[in-house]
């Protein structure tokens, strides 16, 4: 991708400086490095110590409705640090939320041990609002690059955010062939 | 009943900088250890450390116990009543629930699973009576490679550390892209600048640190006020402060009822409020409820955008800014922005989203370029746009915003403005609003300014004891001069010591490091006129070496110096490389006017330069004791008066540092003598003496 543009200083200088802590994940590839791509409403969450008493966990129960992705039956439980148990409160920057009732598309990786995550911590997880909207309440940063010749995007697209369901719903599709093409 | 009442009051204006929350009281979380923080790294960490699918995660030539010290010691540095202790190693791992703070690197299900793709993740328990921090642990992610030196495609040890460890003493992320508790870094690579700025604190997180923890010199005041959206609170709404005299730079957040309370330092400020966007989203800053967040407005200056009014706040005093929004959606989006050459058009071959800071050096010019990256929309181009942008140092160049349609073929328009950044000496960081009549976007603190790369040259090289400039001899100290070397407070490597897990002094100090054709030199001191260093033992053989000095990432020319077999440079009494030498007497006591040596007695003369030995030495580590004892092709001579040498050699257990054990002639003649070393055809300085009786 950097020879496409020459290797200028200032080209490299730009993309590194569009790293992230958190690396990014465009659509296709958090639909590929997802082991669970669904789409559902959240039914309940708490918090506990883990078995190991080593983390306070918030686990939060997702009713599934659509899969797009894995086999992850019915229900699914979704495992991110932190929360209040036993007296004690635990917090990670950056762990994603959920609430009861609300209506999701989550991608989910899953960890021995542990069971489901969210995939690439905010980015796999999308609110789907009354209009039937994709939203993120997270921002992560991305190499996101424009040929100044032909306008065209290089890079994928950022994320889902601010798609139509049914829209974003093919192209999840889209990736989730290409991959099991590959 | 009290703790309830602190809740309630605590809930109605808090979020400053941003600090962690307890969700269920709105009470700031923090350590009442603050002036005793005890860290502890598992042993296992250590530069060559490997993942359990043999990958690297620790490079090799790293310093990764230093580089978390030194990450430590900016926060200690920040003025506030903090105080991280020197780390001890252990051999726990991470462990929310043992009270034990603990840094690890282990390879386990468990912390793939907490760490979840993430550079590192600090997991802090509190308790929920006082909401006290009492444990803290630092998981780096055991896929991704660490380093120190820079090795590419490594995330920077000190970098990472430095943010995890704002999160350990309650800190949130930070609204401003510079900050380093923003929440992406760009410690990806080494060698250019941004890959080491959040080793910098920068104002934002000092005010932070000052504010949770004050110290006894800290000079803050208070600012306080409600962000009004048309009468009605403005949820969440993200704060910048400015004092554009001192640099100084600060965030903040408003609460759930549009109040604000900001502790900092003593100034005046310029403050505007603008909504999340897409850099900065509410879940970055750990807001769950999106009924606490208020959105549909511009960036609002105090005052007005078209004359903002600074708000003055004295050391311990209050000041009170109440902000009405303006209503509003930007059109401006989050643009593209990026650095280009000053004054040009064109030139470019890509656009490249914006998504942290950018960073400009002291006395660069640069265009900064932008775009809404939507082809078609000319509402950068329509006149009007001003861009103006905000920091200490850093001015637009009048009459420089301008439209680029060079690509309109692509359909995408550019508009470019051109600054100049002043000679700097600290590194502060600036933000670029773009205004027009009817609509604003805020970039908060999104240009980092650092100062100028290191200067030095071959002449102000010297050996570190006799100041001679010429050629460097292997495992000798040396003395850079220069300027914008390294930190204006000098760092020195007697506060960190050996790195426990490398048995070496560290090679970055203070953000400094030295390579001699790429081999790092251990560094005894740093500071922004004088960098100490030890030569690797690495250029033994050569006829010359390529040296370059770095600070936070910015690299000097490269010098080249000779490199020959011998250097000796006798320390002297008062520093100077002439008068009185570093010498002790047969019954270890210094040599002096009062205390001279017997003749016949044997003394022993500190220096440095020795060069290769024909016994194992390794760069930065204390030399083991020689397997003979013999004068190591030393000669001396004692007020003219030839000396026998007993031992000439490295000093066991030192580094760098060499002695001659020598018998004081017993026909030399008395008083303060001339002393000379002489290592093969290399003699030292003139004008070293001693004291003979």
């Amino acid at each position: 991708m950097l020879r496409k543009f020459g290797s200028s200083c200032f080209l490299l200088a730009v993309v590194v400086a569009q790293a992230t802590t958190i690396p990014h994940l465009p659509p296709d590839q958090l639909t590929a490095q997802a082991d669970v791509a669904i789409q559902g409403t959240v039914l309940r969450t708490w918090s506990e110590w883990d078995t190991a008493h080593k983390y306070i966990w918030t686990r939060s129960e997702i009713q599934v409705k659509r899969v797009y992705k894995g086999v992850p039956g019915k229900v699914v439980v979704v495992n991110e640090p932190g929360g209040v148990a036993e007296g004690r409160g635990m917090q990670v920057a950056g762990s994603v939320q959920y609430t009861a009732g609300e209506s999701v598309v989550v991608f989910l990786k899953d960890y021995p041990g542990t069971g489901y995550r969210t995939l690439g911590w905010g980015q796999g997880k999308y609110s789907i609002d009354n209009a039937g909207k994709l939203h993120s309440d997270h921002s992560i940063a991305a190499v996101d690059v424009i040929d100044l010749k032909s306008g065209s995007r290089i890079t994928t697209p950022v994320n889902f955010n601010g798609l139509d369901l049914d829209v974003a719903e093919r192209r999840i599709s889209s990736y989730t062939r290409q991959g099991a093409a590959k | 009943m009290k703790m309830f009442l602190a809740a309630i009051l605590a809930a109605s204006a808090m979020y400053g900088y941003i600090r962690r929350i307890d969700p269920g009281s709105g009470m700031p979380i923090i350590r009442t250890d603050n002036t005793a923080i005890q860290f502890y790294v598992n042993s296992e960490v250590a530069p060559g450390l490997a993942n359990r699918s043999g990958s690297l995660i620790i490079s090799k030539d790293s310093s990764p116990v230093t580089a978390a010290q030194q990450a430590m010691a900016s926060w200690n540095a920040s003025g506030a009543n903090i105080k991280f202790l020197p780390i001890k190693t252990t051999t726990s791992g991470a462990d929310s629930s043992d009270s034990k703070n603990v840094i690890v690197f282990s390879d386990t299900d468990a912390n793939r699973a907490l760490v979840n793709g993430a550079v590192a993740v600090t997991p802090f328990v509190y308790t929920l009576d006082d909401f006290h921090i009492v444990d803290s642990d630092i998981v780096f992610n055991p896929e991704i490679v660490f380093s120190t030196s820079g090795v590419a495609k490594s995330q920077d040890i000190q970098s990472v550390m430095a943010h995890e460890l704002g999160h350990a003493l309650g800190s949130n992320h930070s609204n401003l892209l510079g900050a380093t508790m923003f929440q992406s870094g760009t410690g990806i690579k080494a060698g250019a600048p941004d890959g080491y700025t959040r080793r910098i604190l920068s104002s934002e997180d000092l005010a932070f640190a000052n504010a949770a923890y004050p110290g006894p010199n800290s000079s803050v005041g208070t600012i306080s006020g409600t962000v009004t959206l048309s009468g009605a609170p403005a949820k969440s709404a993200l704060l910048t402060m400015m004092d554009l005299n001192s640099g100084v730079m600060v965030g903040g957040m408003t609460g759930p009822d549009g109040k604000y309370s900001l502790t900092i330092p003593a100034g005046s400020y310029l403050i505007y409020a603008e909504p999340f966007n897409a850099i900065v989203a509410p879940g970055n800053l750990y807001i769950t409820d999106a009924s606490t967040v208020t959105q549909g407005f511009l960036p609002t200056f105090f005052g007005s955008n078209a004359s903002p009014t600074p708000v003055s706040v004295a050391k311990g005093g209050t000041a009170a800014a109440d902000i009405q929004v303006t209503a509003g959606a930007t059109k401006l989006t989050v643009p593209f922005m990026f650095t280009a050459t000053a004054g040009q058009l064109g030139g470019l071959t890509a656009l490249y989203g914006l998504n942290g800071a950018l960073s400009l050096t002291s006395g660069q010019s640069a265009d900064l370029v932008f775009s809404t990256g939507v082809a078609g929309d000319t509402i950068l181009a329509n006149s009007g746009t001003d861009v103006r942008v905000y920091g200490k140092g850093i001015k637009v160049r009048p009459g420089t915003v301008r439209v680029d349609n060079t690509y309109q073929s692509s359909g995408l328009t550019l508009l470019r403005v051109a600054v100049d950044v002043d000679t700097i000496t600290t590194p502060t960081l600036a933000s670029v609003l773009l205004v027009r009549s009817d609509d604003a976007l805020a970039l908060s603190g999104t240009l980092i300014l650092l100062p100028a790369p290191p200067v030095f040259t071959s002449g102000s090289v010297t050996n570190s004891a006799s100041f001679a400039t010429g050629a460097v001899s292997p495992g000798a100290i040396i003395s850079i001069f220069g300027t914008s070397l390294g930190p204006t407070a000098g760092w020195n490597s007697a506060d960190f010591g050996f790195d426990s897990s490398t048995n070496a002094l560290p090679t970055t100090l203070g953000g400094v490091k030295v390579t001699f054709d790429g081999v790092l030199a251990p560094v005894f001191y740093a500071s922004s006129g004088l960098v100490n260093v030890q030569v690797p033992f690495e250029v033994a053989g050569k006829s010359a070496t390529n040296v370059v000095v770095s600070y936070n990432g910015l690299d000097s020319a490269t010098v080249t110096l000779p490199v020959t077999t011998a250097t000796p440079g006798i320390y002297t009494y008062n520093g100077s490389g002439k008068g009185l030498g570093i010498v002790v007497n047969q019954d270890y006591t210094l040599n002096t006017a009062s205390n001279p040596a017997a003749q016949g007695s044997v003394v022993t003369i500190y220096l440095t330069g020795r060069g290769a030995v024909n016994y194992p030495v390794q760069t930065g580590k204390a030399v083991s004791a020689p397997p003979t004892l013999d004068s190591g092709g030393f000669t001396c001579t004692i007020g003219g008066t030839q000396a026998t040498v007993a031992f000439g050699g490295w000093t066991p257990t030192a580094v760098g540092l060499a002695q001659a054990n020598v018998y004081v002639p017993s026909s030399s003649t008395t008083g303060e003598l001339p002393l000379t070393l002489n290592i093969g055809s290399a003699s030292s300085q003139a004008g070293v003496t001693l004291f003979v009786k």
